[in-house]
């Protein structure tokens, strides 16, 4: 017997369906302690892999119920397959793209796990582009969605998207070049009224808004929702406050939503607030640890980040340790109405340098 | 083919040259004098030297080049000759040391110069302070008026990953070492050596410590914290991923005893660890959870403790399904055995150093009688885990680096 047990079922649906960004931090750690602990329960009982685990590695524990869930880190599913349903019960396999030269983590969906992540990110999506569908334009290229069986993680997020946009239009073609022809028809189109914007930060910024920054292209309309990390365009100089006033200036787009979300987390989307800053849906949250000791750190200090979510049910993941590092910078503060931890992310550990004596060319290669 | 050559300062060189010259050096003999002498002076510099003060791999480098040293070294090999041997350099050898350990290189061309040999060293392009220094005292002292000969038989010299390069090296050379790990050595491997010539090669290896529980318990205070800080040397220098790095710890005793000394002694060796300043990089630790998991689903972990930041040791029940996998960096496997010969089943090729305390020789005698060459080439006392000695790797260097003329008459 693999389903999950219906007040279990019950209590997740109930969490997706919650206000977003309403409750304050007390009341809702205690509502997802308590479905959170009977994921784990649910994952110990079917994943045989998952119960050897939090057998032998009692986690580093905090003093309240959140923080004592145990958590696997992100990088498990590159090498482990760790599902909790039979192998004829996965509908999705979901790979991340990884970092090059790593393998990608892998992570398996049941109907239930890909419904209640479409539904989550439903709830989020209408949020900040209201209840109707409207046009959509997609800074990728159609070709990402060849294979439909096995999805990278910006397929997944792409095609999760697409729900929520209206006769989406792809922009680039497959060599990555924006399409400024279709982009006009697009605009004349639809430039009038509301319209919806989705890429990766980087490419939206490097396919998108560079090559029409002089062009004086109209998107006042647009509403830009971003995400996949700052890496590349932090090292051009370009953070979020960067980021909003170019888009500002050279298009008159000022609705910008960055988020924040992971492979092994789809549908628990951290969404930014007008502050910036990125606040958890109600079914989700995150935890800032200590990047030695792995303790739990006050509000204010940066860490590891670990998030939680109700979300996955065929697969152990409602609680995986990143490799980002992040800090909450306030709970509960109310701006724009949110309450909540505001979570800014400060990107990934750094690299370590190789040592031993058995790397003489391959450390060479990577230095 | 250009290469930078670090030692002597030269700057960019024609390969071809290089080798010339460095084949038509005024040759010289084992332990030669004025050798000694540069081995002395360098390891007086070093010894006194501000920056190496600092960095205890340099300091254990200065000590292993002592004049007392290095005169031991020469009877030791003298005491071996037999009446009709003469024994002579053996041409020119081309070193190629690890990237990560920043010393190798000095020992590895301190054995062949004090073999008499002209030596050709590959520098790594890895930025490495450690080499920096240690070229620019070495430069300094074979820029001496009595060492212009020993001068003129070394080249240490940086290029990066050239197969033409290394092949003309190759050609040249009488004896080729490649220290590992095993890709490099079967990268260096595809480049043909003359046909007399020899490789010495040192390939990947892994090493574990062995403790008896009884020796370890009837320890007093100031003795359990020179063990402790042996331990941590043993393990935490290069950041445990040198092959002499010990990974695994086998307490052998009654479970009774280890449960009560093991807490006890990672709790010492953590403290040390946290009075030294060590903190592991985030990378590092992370890199460490992550294996930790792995090896739960991998392998025979049964339980899992942290000491501080620096260490997490995972128990083991048996050492059977152990992979020799390990993330470097604060990590060690911990199993309890009734006596070293639990070992036997589990050593392999790829063991190289017991690392031991508490036991008698005879035991350590009869490990290595019993394994018969199947594995584990250093039996050496904790604390010395590290330290390169004339054997290693189940060679005898210095006879490696000379040729035996027999001479009948």
């Amino acid at each position: 017997m693999t389903a999950v047990a219906p007040a279990l079922a019950a209590a997740i649906d109930a969490l997706i369906e919650a206000p977003l960004f309403a409750l304050d931090q007390a009341t809702k750690r205690q509502q997802l302690a308590a479905t959170l602990d009977a994921l784990t329960a649910h994952h110990r009982d079917h994943c045989a892999s998952y119960r050897r685990l939090t057998d032998v590695l009692a986690p580093v524990r905090g003093d309240d119920p959140l923080t004592a869930v145990p958590w696997l880190p992100a990088s498990l599913w590159k090498t482990h397959r760790l599902a909790s349903v039979p192998d004829d019960q996965i509908a999705t396999t979901l790979t991340s793209s990884g970092t090059t030269g790593q393998a990608p983590s892998r992570v398996y969906l049941d109907a239930d796990t890909a419904r209640r992540q479409s539904r989550a990110l439903v709830r989020i999506m209408t949020h900040v582009l209201g209840p109707r569908r409207i046009p959509m334009l997609i800074v990728d290229s159609r070709d990402l969605l060849a294979d439909r069986r096995s999805f990278s993680a910006r397929g997944a997020g792409v095609l999760g998207m697409m729900n929520f946009g209206a006769r989406p239009w792809f922009a680039l073609d497959r060599d990555f070049v924006l399409d400024r022809a279709g982009l006009d028809e697009f605009l004349a189109r639809h430039g009038d009224a509301p319209f919806f914007i989705f890429g990766f930060t980087y490419i939206a910024w490097a396919h998108l808004l560079e090559p029409i920054r002089d062009a004086g292209i109209d998107l006042r309309n647009g509403i830009l929702v971003h995400s996949g990390g700052w890496k590349r365009l932090i090292e051009r100089a370009v953070d979020n406050a960067a980021f909003r006033r170019a888009w500002s200036d050279a298009t008159g787009l000022t609705q910008i939503y960055n988020f924040y979300g992971m492979v092994e987390q789809i549908g628990s989307v951290f969404l930014e607030g007008d502050d910036g800053l990125l606040y958890p849906p109600p079914f989700a949250d995150v935890i800032i640890r200590d990047p030695l000791t792995l303790a739990p750190v006050p509000v204010g200090t940066p860490g590891l980040i670990q998030t939680v979510s109700v979300l996955p049910t065929s697969y152990p993941g409602h609680s995986v340790l990143t490799e980002d590092l992040g800090v909450i910078e306030y709970v509960d503060r109310g701006v724009g109405g949110r309450l909540g931890n505001a979570l800014r992310v400060l990107g990934r550990v750094p690299r370590a340098e190789l040592r031993g004596c058995s790397d003489t060319f391959s450390a060479g290669a990577a230095a | 083919m250009k290469v930078l050559c670090r030692v002597p300062a030269r700057g960019e060189v024609e390969l071809a040259g290089l080798l010339d010259d460095l084949a038509a050096a005024p040759t010289s003999q084992p332990y030669a004098d004025d050798v000694v002498a540069l081995c002395h002076t360098f390891a007086t510099r070093l010894l006194a030297d501000p920056v190496a003060r600092v960095h205890p791999e340099l300091m254990t480098l200065g000590f292993f080049m002592r004049k007392a040293e290095i005169i031991r070294g020469k009877r030791e090999f003298e005491a071996k000759l037999v009446a009709e041997v003469v024994a002579t350099p053996t041409g020119v050898v081309f070193h190629v040391p690890p990237a990560n350990v920043d010393t190798i290189f000095m020992y590895s061309w301190l054995l062949s110069v004090l073999a008499g040999n002209a030596n050709i060293v590959r520098l790594s392009s890895r930025p490495s302070p450690t080499v920096d220094h240690l070229c620019r005292l070495l430069d300094e002292v074979l820029a001496l008026p009595d060492h212009a000969d020993a001068r003129a038989r070394v080249a240490m010299i940086q290029y990066g990953h050239d197969a033409a390069i290394t092949a003309a090296i190759s050609a040249r050379a009488d004896l080729r070492i490649v220290w590992g790990g095993d890709q490099t050595i079967a990268t260096i491997r595809a480049a043909p050596l003359p046909a007399h010539a020899r490789d010495l090669t040192f390939a990947d290896r892994w090493s574990m410590l062995a403790l008896a529980a009884d020796a370890v318990a009837e320890l007093d205070p100031a003795a359990f914290t020179t063990l402790a800080e042996q331990v941590y040397n043993d393990v935490f220098w290069f950041d445990q991923a040198a092959c002499a790095s010990p990974r695994l710890c086998l307490w052998v005793g009654s479970a009774a005893t280890v449960a009560a000394v093991r807490d006890r002694l990672w709790t010492e060796v953590a403290a040390v660890a946290a009075a030294r300043g060590h903190r592991p990089e985030v990378a590092q630790r992370m890199a460490r959870e992550v294996f930790t998991y792995r090896a739960v689903l991998d392998g025979p972990v049964v339980a899992r403790a942290d000491f501080g930041p620096a260490l997490t040791v995972l128990r083991v029940d048996r050492l059977d399904g152990l992979s020799r996998q390990h993330p470097g960096a604060g990590l060690l496997f911990e199993a309890i055995a009734p006596s070293l010969a639990s070992l036997d089943r589990w050593i392999t090729r790829k063991d190289q150093t017991l690392t031991h305390f508490g036991f008698r020789r005879h035991e350590l005698v009869d490990v290595a009688h019993r394994l018969a060459g199947r594995g584990l080439d250093r039996l050496v006392p904790v604390g010395q885990a590290l330290s390169l000695a004339r054997y290693w790797d189940g060679y005898d260097l210095t006879a490696q680096m000379v040729r035996l003329i027999h001479v009948v008459g």
